[in-house]
């Protein structure tokens, strides 16, 4: 299945946590921590290019430049040494508050710079840093705010995941039927119109046949969304809260 | 084949409703809710159309979930995933596990053993990792024989029934096995403490064995006992849930009486048996056998100690078959006196007059942790009163005694006719009891039943000066009745009727003073708030607030007087150490408290002015643990918690703080302190969030309401002043957002005037609504709009704040911002800008002067300068000699702050300017621009300004080139900035 393949191989094994080894890093140089930041850059490149492009509206090249820029620059060199704030728990919303900001600078001093005429005043407030920059207008496209189309393009990169694992498993466990049957319902059909005995007609197989094979494939599917989510949340309570956002709201 | 946007937002939806349903399930599991109240959930589920609700949510709707139960379920599901092995793990062994399998001994099946984590009468517990399934598990090895045939057979049966229990406190068999003749069971790795090493309070014990009795009430329901109860068998994991082990492991022992043989090492074992097992007896197959070992491990999470202890196992039996335990009440004085009961009742040697089963028990500690009386003991009510007090004698009696001792010999001088004589000795005991009552609830963080208190108290009050009792031991002792009721105000108008009495009272003395220090304490937090001043700066707030100064004068009044008169030795100590405190000695303050808080930990006075000077010495750690463990011996004292919020927040420990008000909020919802704290620090997160581009709305709408409810309760100028913040942030994200920032900033301007006509001479209400003006009309400036009249009042503003107090820089910083704006306003207009421009600069002047030595306000007029300079120019006039201003500003601030990239850029502009204007004589200018621009590259090369202004000046200066390289960098840094491109 050749779901978005950005940083899917379909084969990496999901180590207990990628982040909590990250987040509780003493030596940022050794090659473990690398590894285990390098699996979640490239598993969330994605995401934050597409907000960059579709969002903030950057074209496609500027857009990878910025994405480059900003785990370069930003997640590796500035905001990961700096340690944590214990409120952004999980890798996606460090990774999205990391962005907002980091794109809100650069707007406002490209903004800046345009006002100014090449001679931008300092902002002159002391409540604040910087001064009025409406951002509406960036994010009108999609008609979304920066956080919310953040985490839709996550979503979006965790689903393609874990159809691609839940299709591994299930053939693993010699149940390819079952993978077909689960794309039908789940992906593709629509629950509303299709029944049971629409599919049973359809694959050959008994009601409960389906329904037991469906119910198979959900609890493959909800063990696949929260390895992947897993990897990227420091222990189970971060995992429930991840899981409460991104799922349950 | 991308996933189009609505399948992953289906799967997203599937994932929810998978996760609801789990949740569901896992409601009915943990007795929440019942499989036919879930089923009608369900059928309320089907029968709505479009969108359903989750089930969750129906249920909590119908009461049978709330938030925290819901959230509890999350959690542990969570964590049962967090330890399940992902399934296609693929990965070598970990590294431990290869070393441990050189080993051939370390083989068992396919497992390999890989740390000792337990060793016990019956066996050994390893960690172990499991080859097949690729994941950690606990393995049991069984010491005892290997059992052979039938018997075997019988052991994995048996095993795997009991391991098949399912509940969430009991931990499941994986399987059972036997390997070369070892017998052993396999269990998920459960990482946590038991309750043999856990430390943890009283009521977190309660919890703890009430969860593993409710566990083993649902194994005694399949007809399997444990037998084999202990601290070391109650495990807490990391999350908090509580698994009761080796369930059904009393299967691998051969029988009890091979037992009773094991040497040393069933020591630990025999001290938490029941009487009926040491004998041998049929008896301990039933479930009073498991309410034994449940009360035998609850005396040892609450005591620290076993029920039995005797140097050799048979002496431990002799004891367990003889004696009755010592009462854990005897072993720690200040036990709630309904443990003891419960515990010992459990603990009975007829198993006929324990529990009837481990559901009762567990009811009666449920009733404890609710405050509720027990079963355990008969109870009449009129023992309830004096059990409260015992529960906390030790504590209470070091302090209540010795003050009331004291106050009855401080006053008994005086003739009194008899009849007064006795309301006074009824209202001392009376006071003495309820002193005693009130603290002990408060320290438990009872504030509901503190408070009932009261009414008794107004009455004994008042019948003693019905008759005539007017006498200054009455004003003391109801004065300081009301300070442990936390009512200051109340208690010092009694301490002042106390000493009109009898001006040597040293009690009242006392009293006073500490009633002051605690006053004095809250204003510098206003104060250092309101004036900005640097944490724990006393003597800059008591010169700029007299208030405090004369706080503290009175203060220092008393005590010298308590000196004097040598009040009673328990005071003294912290009667020194306070007056050290408001003396600014600080650091002696500080060893004197602590000897004094050593000495008598429930001195809650003694703790704030130790804490208190921790701050002035600005050693905020050591501030912020005094805290904690005053809180922690005292947890109804909420002006320890308000104090800890107040100086987290202005360390900037945002969540902390704001989980500080909430606790005080929980003990007492009408807490004003505690709402003006957390409405604060929800203003600071805002602003945090307004940086790092978040949507402060919810964080403001919670600081708006604990504003709302603060002033509802007692209007304050403070308060309006800080609710007047909360708009003004309103209308800049409004701003940001692209919204309408105008309505915030005319209810920004409404707190505004309440403040200022609360509190008129009040001067950052004047400024605070100068700058609320100043904002709207430099939004008018920038929409295009004529914000004259806006302008003009906010300058009216100003000069009455600056009338008021002239010496607040910032205050002078803000009124030069609104002369800025208000030339760069006639810029745009056409009108003369230079006599605003000017005044901008003279403010900024003031301001500096003020606040001497701050290299930002130098840049900051440098660049006002160079502006203004800018003007002068474009109307046809000769910029040189600002410009030569504003080269000494710059000057100055890149000397000042030689690091920062900007300085140097805003040096390098201005020479840039200069140097063009010059022409052939701005060589130099432009040679000094360069050299700018390269320190500022040097301090930041990815500052994207600083290639922009490189470029710029390379152009100018005809380098075409490297112009086009500079400028490229700059767009690669801030693409934006390819925009701006050369002119």
């Amino acid at each position: 299945m050749g779901v978005d393949d950005t940083g899917i191989d379909g084969r990496r094994e999901f180590p207990a946590t990628h982040w909590s080894v990250i987040r509780h890093a003493r030596d940022p140089a050794s090659p473990d921590y690398q590894r285990h930041l390098q699996a979640l850059v490239e598993m969330y490149w994605k995401p934050v290019y597409s907000v960059i492009r579709h969002v903030w509206n950057r074209g496609n090249d500027d857009a990878k430049d910025l994405a480059q820029e900003f785990f370069a620059e930003v997640v590796f060199r500035r905001e990961l040494p700096r340690g944590f704030d214990p409120d952004r728990g999980s890798f996606r919303v460090f990774l999205r508050t990391s962005l907002t900001r980091f794109m809100s600078n650069t707007v406002r001093d490209a903004r800046r710079e345009k006002r100014g005429g090449g001679q931008a005043l300092l902002p002159f407030d002391d409540d604040l840093v910087n001064e009025a920059e409406p951002f509406a207008s960036m994010g009108s496209t999609a008609g979304l705010g920066p956080d919310q189309a953040f985490d839709l393009a996550w979503n979006r990169a965790v689903m393609n995941r874990a159809v691609a694992e839940v299709e591994r498993r299930l053939a693993a466990d010699g149940k390819t039927g079952g993978f077909a049957l689960w794309k039908r319902y789940d992906l593709e059909g629509g629950s509303a119109e299709l029944s049971y005995a629409m599919l049973a007609r359809e694959f050959d197989l008994s009601a409960t046949q389906v329904k037991n094979a469906l119910l198979h494939a959900r609890g493959t599917f909800r063990d696949a969304v929260t390895d992947i989510v897993r990897a990227y949340v420091d222990g189970p309570e971060d995992l429930a809260e991840e899981l409460r956002s991104l799922f349950l709201r | 084949m991308p996933a189009p946007n609505d399948t992953a937002e289906r799967l997203r939806r599937l994932m929810g409703d998978v996760l609801d349903e789990q949740i569901a399930t896992a409601a009915v599991t943990a007795g929440h809710v019942t499989q036919a109240q879930l089923d009608s959930a369900r059928q309320e589920q089907a029968e709505v159309m479009g969108e359903p609700p989750r089930l969750a949510a129906i249920l909590m709707r119908r009461g049978f979930l709330d938030d925290a139960k819901v959230a509890a379920l999350e959690t542990r599901l969570a964590a049962d995933a967090f330890v399940r092995p992902s399934l296609e793990t693929t990965a070598e062994p970990p590294p431990e596990v290869r070393a441990a399998a050189q080993d051939p001994a370390r083989e068992l099946g396919h497992f390999v053993l890989v740390a000792l984590i337990g060793q016990g009468g019956t066996g050994e517990v390893w960690k172990a990792w499991d080859r097949r399934l690729h994941r950690w598990v606990a393995v049991k090895v069984s010491t005892a024989a290997p059992a052979a045939g039938s018997a075997r057979e019988r052991f994995e049966r048996e095993a795997l029934a009991a391991g098949r229990l399912r509940h969430p406190g009991l931990v499941p068999i994986h399987e059972a096995g036997v390997d070369r003749g070892r017998v052993y069971l396999v269990m998920p790795l459960i990482e946590g403490e038991t309750l043999e090493t856990a430390r943890m309070s009283a009521r977190r014990a309660l919890e703890v064995v009430r969860a593993a009795a409710l566990a083993i009430e649902h194994a005694h329901g399949q007809g399997i006992v444990h037998r084999d109860l202990k601290p070391g068998n109650v495990m807490v994991d990391r999350t908090g849930n509580v698994y009761v082990l080796d369930f059904g492991l009393v299967c691998l022992r051969e029988d009890e009486a091979t037992q009773l043989t094991q040497p040393g090492d069933v020591l630990g074992t025999a001290g938490y048996m029941s009487p009926e097992q040491a004998r041998g007896e049929a008896a301990a197959r039933g479930p009073t056998t498991d309410v034994y070992g449940l009360g035998a491990t609850l005396y040892h999470a609450v005591t620290g100690a076993p029920p039995f202890a005797a140097p050799t196992f048979a002496a431990v039996v002799e004891r367990v078959l003889h004696d009755d335990p010592v009462p854990p009440g005897r072993l720690v004085p200040d036990l709630d006196r309904r443990i003891e009961a419960v515990v010992l009742r459990a603990m009975d040697r007829a198993p006929a007059r324990r529990y009837p089963s481990a559901a009762a028990f567990a009811a009666d500690l449920g009733r404890i942790l609710a405050d509720e009386e027990v079963l355990a003991p008969a109870s009449g009510v009129a023992q309830r009163l004096m059990r409260l007090i015992r529960r906390r004698r030790g504590a209470v009696a070091t302090i209540g005694g010795v003050v009331l001792i004291a106050a009855v010999v401080a006053s008994a001088r005086g003739l009194l006719s008899a009849e007064r004589r006795e309301a006074v000795e009824g209202l001392r005991q009376m006071a003495r009891v309820s002193l005693e009552s009130a603290l002990a609830l408060r320290r438990a963080g009872d504030l509901a039943g503190m408070r009932r208190l009261r009414p008794a108290l107004v009455a004994a009050y008042q019948q003693a000066r019905g008759r005539g009792a007017e006498t200054a031991e009455v004003e003391y002792l109801v004065g300081r009745m009301y300070r442990a009721l936390l009512d200051d105000d109340e208690a010092l108008s009694h301490q002042e009727r106390a000493l009109a009495l009898d001006p040597n009272s040293t009690s009242s003395l006392y009293e006073r003073a500490v009633l002051l220090s605690a006053r004095y304490g809250r204003l510098v937090d206003t104060a250092e708030t309101e004036l900005r001043l640097r944490e724990g700066d006393r003597p800059a707030a008591e010169t700029a607030w007299p208030e405090l100064a004369r706080l503290r004068d009175e203060i220092r009044h008393d005590l010298a007087r308590l000196q004097a008169l040598g009040g009673p030795p328990a005071q003294t100590a912290a009667a020194q150490g306070i007056l050290a405190y408001h003396e600014h000695r600080w650091s002696e303050a500080r060893v004197q408290l602590a000897a004094a808080v050593a000495a008598e930990p429930l001195r809650e006075e003694a703790w704030q002015a130790l804490a208190r000077a921790a701050e002035s010495e600005r050693r905020f750690t050591e501030a912020e643990a005094t805290y904690t463990r005053a809180i922690e011996l005292d947890r109804g004292y909420l002006p320890h918690a308000i104090g800890r919020c107040e100086l987290r927040r202005r360390l900037r420990k945002l969540t902390e703080a704001s989980d500080d008000a909430t606790a005080v909020l929980a003990l007492d919802a009408g807490s004003v302190e505690a709402r003006l704290c957390r409405g604060a620090t929800r203003t600071r997160t805002a602003h945090d969030e307004i940086s790092d581009g978040k949507d402060p709305t919810p964080t403001l709408d919670g600081a708006q309401e604990d504003f709302d409810r603060a002033l509802a309760a007692r209007p304050s100028a403070a308060a309006h002043a800080a609710r007047a913040v909360v708009h003004r942030y309103r209308a800049i994200f409004a701003e940001r957002r692209g919204g309408d920032p105008f309505p915030h900033l005319a209810t920004a301007e409404h707190d505004d005037d309440r403040a200022i006509a609360l509190d008129p001479a009040g001067a950052t209400h004047w400024a605070s609504r100068a700058r609320t003006r100043t904002r709207r009309g430099i939004l008018m400036h920038l929409e295009g709009g004529e914000p004259g009249p806006t302008f003009t009042a906010a300058e009216r503003d100003f000069a009455e704040a600056l009338r008021l107090d002239g010496n607040r820089p910032e205050f002078w910083a803000w009124r030069a911002e609104l002369h800025f704006y208000r030339a760069r306003h006639h810029v745009r207009t056409g009108a003369a800008p230079d006599a605003e421009f000017a005044a901008a600069e003279e403010d900024m002047a003031t301001s500096i002067r003020l606040y001497s030595g701050d290299g930002l306000s130098y840049v900051r007029r440098g660049e006002m300068r160079t502006w203004r300079g800018q003007a002068v120019a474009d109307a046809g006039g000769d910029p040189l000699p600002l410009w030569a201003q504003a080269r000494e500003d710059l000057d100055r601030a890149v000397h000042d702050l030689p690091r920062s990239a900007e300085a140097w850029v805003t040096r390098a502009r201005l020479l840039t300017a200069r140097g063009l204007r010059l022409g052939r004589g701005g060589q130099a200018d432009l040679a000094t621009a360069a050299a700018d621009l390269t320190r500022a590259l040097a301090a930041d090369p990815r500052y994207a300004e600083a290639w922009s202004a490189q470029g710029h000046l390379r152009a100018a200066r005809g380098d075409r080139k490297g112009a086009a390289e500079d400028l490229r960098r700059a767009a690669v840094l801030k693409p934006r900035l390819r925009h701006a491109g050369v002119r």
